[in-house]
């Protein structure tokens, strides 16, 4: 056949297009203007619609505290929750501890619609209360979710017996006919949905396809009340005494330490829990008490460095939820460096060794 | 001093008989090392034979307060537990199972300051001291003078050893009590827990797209491969103080 007489219908398979309100894609014939590279857009920032934009007539609080400055996945998942049994004419509220410099699209993005901001006062919960039931006056919401763990928990419990609200702790799952909480040997028990609500891990799914409207009222100062308990400081126990599961801070071996002693001559420096990967420990370098991993520990550090460990599923089970992973590895292309936020390219000894003289030094010019 | 410990039975994780709970127990070592007279006290519809472990552990008499199984344990224990200076229960009842909502409730009831997740409790002057647990093996401690309610941590103490003599010894002193009757509780059969989701209006391209890139995914990490072994060194310092993940 003669192609070059024939006229061949071709479609320009990068016609350019628009992206419609509804999320569609929608290719107008003759128009030139709009986007023709897909891939682009896809990974530009994706525009998530507002969730509701009032007239709200009803609300829920949720009440957070953060750490260093952000709010961890218990504490997303219950503005989630918030967010989802809002409903159209439903506010989010949020008290926020420990989160004065968060942007209005960062509140926006957790799906707040409006966010109280205070200063963590440290150990206050008798402040904390009074401040909560102004809040609880002024605004009235129907129902009040707190995470819980942690200061959360305390605080939530706290408020329940002051403010004698209905309560529901440890809650797995907000149905429509009410809310669940396991009961151990026999599945679930079913209780009404309770005022306040004390969410465990898991309830909500945290990433939300909307955004709140971020709006931030004045930052509130603590009402002055006497506290009854005082607080006579805090402290870390040293890393060397603390189990695997409680430390903040973890420095991890795998097969490419082979210089045991100066590994642990930088744990202590930087004051940090020792752990291994299992190579390390089944060739008798570390105890088993410091596996980390699907049959070791599994660890909830703020910060986890993983010095010569390839990072096998088995390995990375167990550091599921450390916020900060920072690999050093010789092997470019080994798993733990997907895993890492910050991945070194070095020899785990040189390294080892450079980074205890730097960790020492600068230890000893804050002293001085 | 008067100290009460409260005690609840446990369902053995293994076995599924009634025994002593962790965090009660190491209430009950705690509060025997400290001077004053000690009561132990249950509120509820246990038999003798829950309360046993209690017993041959060192409990030496418990009083129990017979209630029904549907009445609120609250206000049978808040009247019964007036004029005693101080209150150790177990952070969690039934092994860990409970709401641990007890003690903030008996603390609110009887007007008394309340300390959480009690690692260890010591005279100091006219008050008390209890370091405190927190997550991440930080320790605070809190202060406060009597009365006071503490839940205790299951790591603060261990009680003594399983003793049939002392079981022997042990008595159980029954009270009548009457509590308000609960809220009725529906159980059900086990399955997953079903997680909220938010309804979404996307198209499924846009999320086949959020599921490989773009979307919400973590952003890759940062590579270092230039640089000898002290400037990579000082890169991951810049990286822990950035987030302040180290105090200096
Ligand atoms: C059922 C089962 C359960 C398991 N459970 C666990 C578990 O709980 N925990 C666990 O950790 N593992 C577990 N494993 C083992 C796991 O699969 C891996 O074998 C193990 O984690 C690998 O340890 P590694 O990374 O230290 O060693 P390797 O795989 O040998 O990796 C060493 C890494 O160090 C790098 N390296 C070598 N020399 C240097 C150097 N000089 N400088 C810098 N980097 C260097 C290499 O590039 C490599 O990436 C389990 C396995 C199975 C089958
Ligand atoms: N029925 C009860 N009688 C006496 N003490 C109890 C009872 N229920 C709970 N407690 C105490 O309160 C603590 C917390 O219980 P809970 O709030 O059920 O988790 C327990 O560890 C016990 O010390």
């Amino acid at each position: 056949m003669d192609f070059s007489t024939q006229a061949i219908p071709r479609i320009d398979p990068r016609r350019p297009w628009v992206l419609g309100p509804s999320g569609l894609k929608r290719i107008v014939l003759g128009d030139d203007s709009g986007s023709r590279d897909a891939a682009m857009l896809a990974h530009g920032p994706a525009h998530k619609p507002l969730r509701s934009n009032g007239p709200f007539n009803q609300r829920l609080l949720v009440v957070a505290h953060a750490e260093r400055g952000q709010l961890d996945d218990a504490a997303r998942e219950a503005i989630a929750a918030a967010a989802i049994l809002a409903g159209k004419d439903g506010e989010v509220l949020a008290l926020l501890y420990g989160m004065e410099d968060a942007a209005p699209e960062a509140l926006a993005e957790l799906a707040v619609d409006r966010a109280l901001t205070v200063a963590d006062p440290g150990y206050a919960p008798e402040q904390k209360l009074a401040l909560l039931q102004q809040l609880l006056q002024q605004e009235s919401p129907h129902t009040v979710l707190f995470a819980d763990r942690g200061e959360d928990a305390d605080l939530g419990r706290r408020l329940a017996c002051r403010a004698r609200l209905s309560v529901v702790t440890d809650v797995v799952e907000i149905a429509a006919d009410g809310v669940r909480r396991r009961q151990p040997g026999a599945g679930f028990s079913l209780r009404e949905r309770a005022q306040l609500l004390l969410l465990a891990r898991g309830v909500a799914e945290a990433k939300l396809p909307f955004v709140g409207k971020g709006e931030r009222l004045q930052s509130a100062a603590l009402p002055a009340v006497s506290e009854q308990v005082q607080d006579l400081g805090s402290a870390a126990s040293p890393a060397s005494e603390l189990a695997l599961e409680e430390a903040d801070l973890i420095v991890s071996a795998g097969n490419g330490v082979s210089n045991v002693p100066g590994f642990l001559a930088l744990a202590e420096a930087l004051g940090a829990a020792v752990g291994a990967s299992r190579v390390a420990v089944d060739d008798g370098r570390f105890t088993r008490d410091k596996q980390v991993g699907a049959t070791g520990k599994t660890v909830q550090a703020s910060a986890y460095i993983a010095l010569g460990i390839s990072g096998a599923v088995q390995h990375l089970q167990g550091i599921k939820s450390c916020r900060h992973v920072i690999a050093v590895n010789l092997d470019a292309a080994a798993p733990m460096i997907k895993r890492a936020d910050l991945s070194i390219i070095d020899d785990c000894q040189s390294f080892i060794s450079a980074f205890e003289q730097l960790v020492r030094r600068e230890r000893k010019e804050k002293q001085v | 001093m008067k100290i009460a410990v409260l005690v609840s039975p446990a369902v053995h994780p293994v076995s599924g008989r009634p025994c002593a709970g962790e965090a009660d127990l190491a209430a009950l070592a705690l509060a025997q090392r400290l001077p004053g007279e000690l009561q132990v006290w249950y509120a509820g519809a246990a038999d003798d034979a829950a309360l046993a472990d209690y017993l041959a552990r060192g409990a030496g008499t418990i009083h129990s307060l017979n209630l029904s199984p549907d009445s609120d344990v609250l206000s049978a224990l808040g009247s019964a537990l007036q004029g005693v200076d101080m209150v150790l229960c177990g952070a969690r009842s039934g092994g860990g199972d409970g709401s641990g909502l007890l003690p903030y409730q008996l603390a609110e009831q009887l007007g008394a300051a309340l300390l959480p997740d009690v690692l260890d409790l010591s005279k100091s002057d006219r008050q008390w001291r209890a370091v405190q647990a927190l997550p991440k093996g930080v320790r605070r401690t809190l202060q406060a003078s009597l009365p006071l309610v503490a839940s205790v941590n299951p790591r603060a103490a261990t009680a003594p050893g399983w003793s049939y003599a002392r079981l022997q010894q042990g008595k159980i002193r029954r009270k009548a009590a009457t509590g308000a009757a609960l809220a009725p509780v529906v159980l059900e059969p086990s399955r997953r827990a079903r997680a909220l989701v938010a309804a979404s209006k996307v198209s499924g391209h846009a999320r086949m797209q959020g599921a490989i890139a773009g979307g919400d995914a973590k952003a890759a990490g940062v590579v270092v491969k230039q640089g000898d072994s002290v400037e990579k060194a000082q890169v991951v310092l810049d990286y822990l103080r950035q987030h302040q993940l180290v105090d200096f």
